[in-house]
């Protein structure tokens, strides 16, 4: 009965997407209140302190509040992309999540192009941006979704070509063998010019501070969002911060040797890794103001573009030479 | 990138062309008078080409509440709390200022020591002003983490004035002739204290802000008020002295005490962002410096003259008074026709000449830029409309 | 004082060009904070903003004095002031009363009304090709008071509603309390 049920692929996979968004969802709850905590302690304040124990359940309601709220949609909106805007910036994050490996046993699914598969998806999400600015009818949103998109092909381009760097060290797209092939050292180590082009690379693909221009507060009110309220606002904001953990997956996968560690359990090295490096996006973004539209761009073109292919040559003449 | 707005806009200047069918690929945004970054109610039409900016117009008056009608029909006691309403920031500076106007019109001698307070709280408030701009243009650039910072400073000061004021923000603490109340002892040891705080969080302020690489790119070279458009548009205070001129109507044209004081007047050459950013900065440390003897000198004695006058009727005849608030020139200028009522008040205020200047500075801007230069010029929208 | 030479220049410019005329009742710095007060023909004043602009100085603020009442006429003031130790120039531009003077029960007039209007300008020229800064306070004084500046390039409110169909701050408008209650007053 038990291996029956775990045969039919049709409810593995009902049961994955249910785990998964439970784990999207707990996972932005506790990150809303870890960046208002983390926040806090940067300027000196104390954060939410009155519902449940040190705040934790202070974004619960506001999740509670937020489903209350009246979901306006505006008169001159192009319907269809509007609604559905939601939905597709969301859903690639649920596909992305499957494909990490989080223990030695424990991934959703092993594909041998999943790293592939990461990236691709992660550019989907940038369409649905791109709908809800387009849909919303709303010139502040339309400049913010044209920052994400022109911003989203930038910095994709470095993100990738130093992701290709590791799959040139661990001879493989597929995530577990990535991993596996970091049991000893960690690739940080091999490539740190590649790591840090993925980290600022992956800041921007957040569009987290000092990155935030398609929704930067004091210029264009909220971006993309603008017009978006209630629940609908949000599913953007659980999409934020999946990505957040999404990208340090990948980082954590790519470059700091997934779930190998000492004496813990991987699954607990893993999300140690994955919640470092938001705290650490998190910091930035309390730290420092934001960067200029034509100055991101400019960076990313003349410096982050030259410097990963650089990386990536250098990678492949450096292994071709001295590996067997 | 876009290239810069230069020297010399001023005599080519376009006028507004909004009437004019726009151009297939440009677009009007209208940027206020809601929007976070338009500090208060302004509203900017920009003209735009993509992210960059053909043309602006920028459109006041939302926060006008008929200060110089009010002034014509009270006398000139009734009108003292409506200037600090003015401008809400430096009300301490705008409320003595107006006493200091109407005591000089009536030739009212006041005592030492009402002096030596008013420079104190006037030197507190320009600080309290200069932080709150620290805080909102950080804000602005998108920098959150310093506002606090700087509103942490801010509040300290604004529980000295309270104590001795009973408010905040408004106050009315200046009477014809001298001051409501005396300070004691606890307001100069908190001044004391006060002092020496900020000077130690000073440079904790430029590690996390003025060394940025992101914060420098964002202000150096963006939004060059030059002097040649400084004189054009009459723009003055720090917006004036980041152009190189060294005008502060304290040393021009000391009142007070003003001329009892040893304090420099922080001037810088770009006329950019960060130089107005430098001088703001520059000048909270001199306030302190002015402070600092002031709270040393203070003497004893009265704060009101020995026998008040109760009626307030000048002469007929006109007045200009000129004092620096921290935007620059504040100018009163009442014409009275010899009764209990000013016949005209007209407020002359600094945000009103240095806002004027923004169509011959944004134009070849971005969006980005509009926000960090009417962020570092430092308007106080009520101020402007009155 | 060093700048004393340079004003009387300044000034002298202006006396000789007959751009202005001393204020005779000019009370002097100590009493105005003017430095020197001087009247200006209508149709001289872009002149003599003109010279003011050559020598350096900025304009502090321009202004206008309601005096139908006692004078049948509008008074604009232009202040111009020196980067540096003060020197302040007030002008006087006397123009031609925008319309007659109404008395209404809410406002006091003790004054006798002059008879006869004197023969004034209806307009001052703009000076805001000379001064920029003169744009916004000449959009004002319109708003505000209904004067007309020839060759404004851009004449509308600036504070009061588009559409607003009074000048707010003449001497007969009403005060705003009562246009707070709708009574007498035609505020907004």
């Amino acid at each position: 009965m038990f291996n029956q049920l775990f045969g039919n692929i049709w409810l593995v996979t009902l049961a994955s997407g249910a785990v998964i968004m439970g784990f999207l969802t707990v996972n932005a709850l506790f990150l809303v209140w870890l960046e208002r905590k983390l926040s806090a302690r940067f300027q000196r304040r104390l954060g939410p302190t009155e519902v449940g124990f040190a705040g934790t359940l202070q974004t619960l309601a506001d999740a509670v509040k937020l489903l209350g709220k009246q979901l306006i949609t505006p008169r001159n909106a192009d319907k269809p992309l509007y609604h559905l805007a939601p939905v597709i910036v969301f859903m690639p994050v649920v596909v992305g999540v499957s494909l990490f490996p989080i223990d030695r046993q424990l991934m959703f699914v092993d594909l041998n192009v999943g790293l592939v598969l990461v990236f691709a998806f992660a550019g989907i999400g940038f369409i649905g941006i791109f709908m809800a600015g387009w849909g919303s009818n709303n010139k502040y949103a339309l400049l913010g979704a044209m920052r994400a998109v022109a911003q989203n092909i930038a910095y994709e381009i470095p993100l990738i070509l130093s992701a290709l760097s590791v799959t040139l060290l661990a001879r493989s797209m597929k995530l577990s063998a990535i991993v596996e092939a970091q049991s000893t050292l960690p690739y940080l180590l091999f490539q740190p010019l590649g790591a840090a082009i993925y980290l600022i690379g992956a800041v921007a693909e957040t569009n987290r501070a000092p990155f935030d221009i398609p929704e930067a507060e004091s210029e264009l009110v909220a971006g993309f969002h603008s017009e978006y309220s209630g629940m609908r606002f949000a599913v953007f904001f659980l999409a934020e911060y999946s990505n957040m953990a999404i990208v340090s997956m990948v980082a954590t996968t790519l470059f700091l040797g997934g779930y190998h560690g000492p004496w813990l359990p991987g699954y607990v090295w893993f999300f140690i890794k994955v919640y470092g490096l938001i705290s650490l996006m998190m910091w930035f973004r309390w730290t420092f103001p934001r960067l200029r539209f034509d100055q991101l761009m400019s960076f990313a073109w003349t410096v982050l573009v030259p410097l990963s292919l650089a990386n990536l040559m250098g990678t492949a003449v450096v292994l071709k030479v001295f590996r067997r | 990138m876009p290239t810069r707005a230069k020297a010399g806009a001023v005599s080519e200047r376009q006028h507004s062309k909004l009437g004019d069918a726009p151009l297939p690929e440009t677009y009007h945004l209208n940027m206020g008078p809601q929007h976070p970054s338009m500090h208060g109610v302004l509203r900017l039409v920009l003209h735009l080409d993509g992210e960059r900016i053909l043309d602006v117009d920028p459109v006041i008056g939302y926060a006008h509440r008929a200060h110089e009608k009010m002034a014509e029909h009270r006398n000139y006691l009734m009108f003292l709390p409506n200037t600090s309403r003015v401008d809400y920031l430096s009300g301490m500076i705008y409320n003595l200022a107006y006493c200091q106007a109407v005591e000089k019109m009536l030739e009212i001698e006041v005592p030492e020591r009402a002096e030596y307070i008013r420079v104190i709280c006037s030197e507190l408030n320009r600080i309290s002003s200069h932080l709150l701009w620290f805080g909102t243009f950080l804000l602005d650039i998108g920098g959150i983490t310093p506002f606090l910072y700087a509103f942490d400073d801010r509040e300290q000061i604004l529980e000295i004035l309270d104590r001795v004021t009973g408010s905040r923000l408004t106050y009315c603490y200046g009477r014809f002739g001298g001051l409501t109340e005396d300070v004691d002892t606890t307001f100069l040891d908190q001044t004391r204290a006060f002092v020496k705080r900020l000077r130690e969080r000073l440079p904790e302020y430029h590690a996390l802000v003025t060394g940025n690489v992101i914060f420098r790119g964002r202000c150096e070279g963006v939004g060059v008020i030059d002097q040649h458009v400084a004189l054009a548009y009459g723009v003055t205070g720090p917006c004036l002295r980041a152009a190189g001129i060294a005008f502060d109507v304290r040393r021009a044209e000391p009142y007070g005490i003003y001329d009892r004081f040893e304090f420099d007047i922080p001037t810088e050459q770009s006329g950019d962002a960060l130089a107005r950013y430098k001088v703001r900065v520059a000048e909270i440390e001199q306030s302190l410096r002015i402070i600092e003897q002031a709270v040393a000198q203070i003497p004893d004695g009265p704060i009101m003259p020995d026998k008040p006058k109760k009626r307030f009727k000048p002469a007929a005849g006109e007045l200009y008074f000129a004092v620096e608030s921290a935007r620059g020139q504040f100018g009163i200028y009442i014409v009275s026709d010899g009764s209990e009522i000013p016949f005209r008040i007209k407020l002359r205020t600094p945000s009103f000449s240095n806002l004027a200047a923004m169509p011959a500075v944004l134009p070849q801007t971005t969006i980005a830029d509009t926000i960090a230069i009417v962020g570092s010029i430092d308007v106080v929208i009520p101020e402007i409309d009155r | 004082m060093s700048g004393d030479a340079k004003i009387s220049a300044v000034l002298e410019t202006l006396l000789a060009a007959k751009l202005v005329q001393q204020d005779e009742q000019g009370v002097g710095y100590a009493k105005s904070g003017m430095h020197h007060e001087l009247l200006c023909p209508a149709e001289a004043i872009r002149a003599a903003a003109t010279v003011y602009r050559e020598a350096g100085f900025f304009l502090e603020m321009v202004t206008c004095l309601d005096l139908r009442e006692t004078a049948r006429r509008m008074r604009l003031v232009y202040t111009f002031n020196r980067l540096g130790p003060a020197e302040r120039h007030r002008l006087f531009v006397d123009l031609a009363e925008v319309k007659p003077f109404e008395p209404s029960p809410n406002v006091k007039s003790n004054a006798t009304p002059a008879t006869d209007p004197p023969a004034l300008p209806q307009c001052a020229p703009s000076i805001s090709s000379v001064y920029p800064a003169a744009d916004w306070f000449e959009r004002e004084i319109f708003d505000m008071f209904g004067v007309q500046f020839s060759e404004h390039p851009n004449l509308k409110r600036l504070l009061l509603p588009e559409d607003a169909d009074f000048h707010a701050l003449l001497r007969d408008f009403g005060r705003v309390e009562d246009a707070d209650q709708g009574e007498g007053g035609r505020g907004v």
